[in-house]
């Protein structure tokens, strides 16, 4: 069996703020060391689902091992781990970070630091990686790369002087890269003769294989045969094949050992007894102390996901379940709404989260879904001394069984330009924000410091932020912890019937407004019926606004001769379907747009 | 069997108008009745039905010649079984059509006219795109009178753009003066990929409200009620005895046979539609095809249905067609409510369970109800009918769907 010098391993990830190049440069690289030619080369190799490439952003850690054959003369092994940009993802960033030794931080030439850039460069200085620059987009017209190594050296304060500056979308620069990767970034220096522990970075549910488990071999050594165990969860199986990510694919190999990343199939059938951060052992010679940084994903946003056919319930529980198998941070529980059947509760990383988890239900699962509003997890402390952890506003207790209220505060840090400092201020300030402090990066470039309720950026911020500064801002958060709030449940009564689904909490002075809003919306997303509907929002019972959709007086074709019968009747027919996919509550027919729209509620511009 | 002929021609395309039909030169006119004739004795002799009403539709017939419409008829008389007593229709705009061409066209045998008039203001009337005034209109009017024609209808058009309740009534006081037979009142329909659509789809505020619309609706069922007009259908009203047979046919499912560009038939419990391309119609049904058809006439069993044209032999049968569909047992159940409950006199229960070998009451029942509680429908147990209710009209497409 060859043997592998650790000292030729390099096990290494890209860092940068989201469409700074990062997946571009992780291409280029791919490209470089030989594994691909040009031509086979498609445009983000490592962004394989169909969402990511289509969003242009990174979902899932991927990781792929080349060789590559530096001017030492001596060929060294890359492992390159693609880590998501966005601030939703963060477990999955600090995963696979942790199964590298050193990052690569990429910078846009032309927009210099962002929010995210500091998020994850801090991430990977946590984890005591070594990190070193690269200046990418240097043929763009706006590129100002002393302006921006100055600033990388000001902010960050690791050295940039020396930082390869390319150009990853027209390959420029990157052998450089490839040797600073041999250069700086350091060899791992496990011990293959102890006993096994592996980092669990990522798993994959294949139906052939079971799980696959992604993993960084910190010391001993893994083959086909050895009886593993997982130590956070006891789960053992004995490894059926072992072996490294070729591009898009999966090569076995005999061993995998101390200082290598690869993965390890051993007909695994739950991938819950491969949490991601767990470390895997050798059953018979186990390692004494787990590997640090393992932590329950906990979920920050939760919404209701309902099958459009209530029939298709067993199916969405079981692609939830095959997505689950993926993505550790997702969570579902099962339950019951008046008005949309039987669903499910489900708990997400953020809101960029949901909309991927819906769109691959739709997408790869063929689904039809009604979401719910998304919303954040309150506290409830009750008078009789109970605290409910509040996902569904549904079971908010009766207001006299209430003491007080506790929802999510994070501390959010934008980047923005000076002259939109106003406007995002203004921003924050509508969004209830507490203002903690603004730092000048540069004279033109500022850091403002907020903190603001979750479920205040949930819904819209994103978007108000980009379109408040022309696309400029950017922005990150973490959470900091929970604070005690007004916060009332806002119903939604059609025809006075109160529809379960509607309902969320929200901070008692932006109640109204909200109410009013949503009122609106619902005015042109419920169809006219042959009698009159009044669309309503109400707090513990009190109604605070009002719409009504009319009553239909009319519904009819003037003329239907011969030439027309067909085309009437398609029409009919188009009519009836599109009744048949609404949801009945009371006598009122809801369209399944209805339930959608209300997320959408537009913020004055 | 009722035919129907489509004449596809105007002088000019009227703003609102989406039925096909385009202006043409002479010669395009000679190589469709050409076409025509020939599809005419095609069917003649692969479809020997009797003729109960003939209908010339279109477009507006009375842009062809008095002469080339009268051998139109004449072919259809001579190749065709046709009643004695058959309704023979013909639209016909005014200022296309003088006295003379009405004469001749009485003489031909047409017994029934359909005169286009839409509105009694010119000023609406060059809004629609009309290429005639009320006054011309008046003079068609008297012309066809004098030229025998004892059974006239008059097409109106309701809330049309700025148009008033007031200025719609007195336009429809104007047109009982005339004291046809048949009248005709459409409320306007934006039909898409017209001129109207372009203008008005966005722009609902300068159409009249909803309100406004039932209200002229409702006001033309009173006042040609109170004139001696009875509403036999959703848009027609009529004096007794003259409902226009032939478009009744189209409500109680009457077998039909279209002939002309883009016309639909409905025969054998199959709906088709002709080719809409002029120039392929023209080419199909052309002299020098005559090949094509022998082959067809040879392979075509007695009605259009699909066992012939699914026979992959015949894939000439193909060609003539747009569409074709063979209608289910569902299919023909909603159609059978769906068209016959336009009518006032709604559906008989007896001839459904006839047709369709169940009660209306077994295959529709929690539909029934619904419509019944909703007050939308009237089940007369005793007449054996089941008919719309005056909200059941306003909202007919609300009922139809339930049997769809």
């Amino acid at each position: 069996m060859q043997h592998i010098d650790q000292s030729k391993i390099r096990n290494f990830c890209i860092v940068a703020h989201i469409d700074h190049g990062k997946s571009t440069l992780a291409d280029r690289i791919i490209e470089k060391t030989g594994l691909l030619t040009s031509r086979e080369m498609q445009e983000q190799v490592l962004d394989n689902m169909d969402l990511e490439r289509e969003r242009g952003i990174t979902i899932k850690a991927q990781t792929v091992r080349i060789v590559y054959k530096a001017k030492d003369g001596e060929e060294y092994i890359f492992n390159l781990i693609d880590t998501p940009g966005h601030v939703d993802f963060n477990y999955e960033v600090s995963r696979a970070l942790a199964a590298c030794d050193g990052a690569i931080l990429v910078v846009d030439a032309a927009q210099g630091i962002e929010a995210q850039t500091l998020a994850n460069v801090y991430l990977a200085l946590d984890h005591d990686l070594d990190v070193f620059p690269v200046i990418n987009k240097i043929d763009l017209p706006s590129a100002e790369p002393q302006r921006v190594k100055d600033e990388i050296e000001d902010v960050i304060g690791i050295e940039a002087q020396d930082a390869p500056m390319i150009s990853a979308k027209n390959g420029i620069g990157i052998e450089e890269v490839l040797e600073q990767v041999v250069q700086k970034i350091p060899a791992p220096k496990g011990n293959p003769d102890a006993p096994l522990s592996a980092l669990i970075f990522d798993s994959l549910y294949d139906s052939y294989k079971g799980v696959i488990i992604f993993c960084r071999l910190v010391d001993g050594r893994v083959k086909k045969g050895t009886r593993i165990r997982m130590m956070a969860t006891g789960a053992s199986a004995d490894v059926v094949e072992v072996g490294y990510f070729g591009a898009g694919q999966f090569i076995p190999c005999d061993e995998l050992s101390a200082g290598m990343v690869g993965y390890i199939t051993a007909s695994i059938k739950n991938v819950r007894d491969t949490a991601v951060g767990d470390t895997v052992t050798d059953a018979d010679n186990p390692c004494t102390e787990p590997l640090p940084g393992y932590k329950k994903v906990n979920s920050m946003v939760y919404c209701g996901m309902y099958p459009a056919d209530g029939a298709k319930y067993p199916d969405l529980r079981d692609a939830l379940e095959k997505l689950q198998l993926n993505d550790a941070s997702l969570n579902y529980e099962p339950e019951t709404s008046i008005a949309l059947g039987f669903g499910f509760r489900c708990g997400f990383l953020g809101l960029l989260h949901l909309e991927i988890i819906q769109e691959r239900l739709e997408r790869e699962y063929n689904l039809d879904l009604v979401t719910t509003a998304p919303g954040v997890i309150y506290k409830v402390y009750k008078t009789n001394g109970e605290v409910i952890e509040l996902t569904n506003p549904s079971n908010l207790p009766d207001p006299s069984e209430i003491d007080y209220m506790e929802e999510p505060i994070v501390t959010a840090e934008i980047m923005v330009t000076t002259e939109f400092i106003g406007s995002i201020m203004e921003l924050c300030q509508e969004r209830r924000g507490v203002y903690l402090g603004m730092d000048y990066m540069e004279e033109t470039r500022a850091l403002l410091k907020y903190d603001l309720p979750l479920n205040e950026i949930i819904y819209d911020f994103f978007d108000a932020l980009k379109s408040r500064s022309r696309g400029y801002a950017s922005f990150d958060y973490e959470l900091k912890g929970y604070v005690r709030s007004e916060l009332v449940k806002l119903d939604i009564l059609i025809n006075r019937e109160e529809v379960d689904a509607l309902s969320f909490i929200v901070h008692k002075d932006s109640a109204y407004d909200r109410g009013r809003r949503m009122c609106e919306k619902l005015k042109d997303e419920i169809p006219r019926h042959l009698f009159e509907i009044p669309i309503q929002a109400a707090v513990g019972g009190k109604v605070i606004a009002r719409e009504t959709v009319k009553a239909m007086r009319k519904d009819v074709l003037a003329k239907c001769y011969g030439g027309d019968i067909t085309r009437k009747k398609k029409l009919l027919e188009k009519q009836k379907e599109g009744k048949k996919r609404m949801r009945q509550v009371g006598n009122v027919e809801i369209p399944q747009s209805a339930f959608m729209s209300v997320l959408k509620l537009d913020d004055k511009k | 069997m009722e035919l129907y002929v489509h004449i596809p021609f105007c002088i000019k395309k009227c703003n609102y108008c989406d039925f096909l039909s385009m202006p043409a030169d002479d010669t395009v006119k000679k190589q469709y009745l050409q076409a025509l004739k020939n599809e005419i004795v095609f069917y003649a002799e692969s479809l020997p039905e009797k003729l109960e009403t003939i209908y010339f539709g279109g477009g507006t017939p009375s842009v062809l010649m008095a002469e080339q419409l009268t051998e139109l008829l004449d072919l259809i008389r001579s190749k065709f079984d046709v009643c004695p007593n058959a309704e023979i229709t013909i639209e016909i705009n005014p200022a296309t059509i003088d006295y003379k061409g009405l004469h001749k066209l009485r003489k031909a045998g047409f017994n029934r006219l359909s005169i286009g008039l839409q509105s009694v203001q010119n000023d609406k009337l060059m809004l629609l795109g009309r290429i005639h005034t009320y006054e011309q209109f008046l003079q068609t009017y008297s012309d066809a009178r004098r030229a025998g024609f004892q059974n006239i209808n008059i097409d109106c058009m309701s809330a049309l753009p700025e148009q008033s309740l007031e200025e719609y009534i007195e336009g429809l006081h104007n047109v009982i003066k005339l004291n046809p037979e048949h009248i005709s009142s459409y409320s306007l329909i934006l039909e898409e990929n017209t001129p109207f659509y372009e203008k008005y789809a966005n722009h609902k505020e300068l159409l009249p409200d909803e309100e406004t619309d039932r209200a002229m609706y409702h006001e033309t069922k009173r006042i040609l009620q109170a004139a001696g007009y009875y509403r036999y259908e959703i848009s027609n009203y009529a004096k007794a005895g003259f409902e226009s047979k032939h478009n009744s046919g189209y409500w109680e499912r009457v077998p039909y046979l279209g002939v002309g560009l883009g016309a639909s038939s409905f025969i054998g419990g199959c709906r088709t539609k002709n080719i809409c391309d002029l120039k392929q119609y023209i080419s199909l049904w052309s002299l020098t095809k005559i090949g094509l058809h022998n082959l067809m006439i040879s392979s075509f069993v007695q009605d259009v249905s699909l066992s012939a044209i699914e026979n992959d032999s015949n894939e000439a049968l193909y060609q003539q067609y747009d569409e074709i569909e063979q209608l289910s047992k569902e299919d023909a159940m909603a159609e059978y409510f769906f068209l016959g409950l336009r009518m006032t006199r709604g559906v008989s229960i007896q001839q459904f369970e006839t047709q369709f070998g169940c009660s209306v009451f077994e295959c529709f029942s929690q539909e029934l109800q619904e419509l019944e509680k909703e007050k939308l429908i009237l089940v007369n147990r005793k007449q054996e009918r089941i008919a719309l209710t005056e909200f059941g009209m306003d909202v007919s497409n609300w009922v139809f769907e339930k049997f769809i």
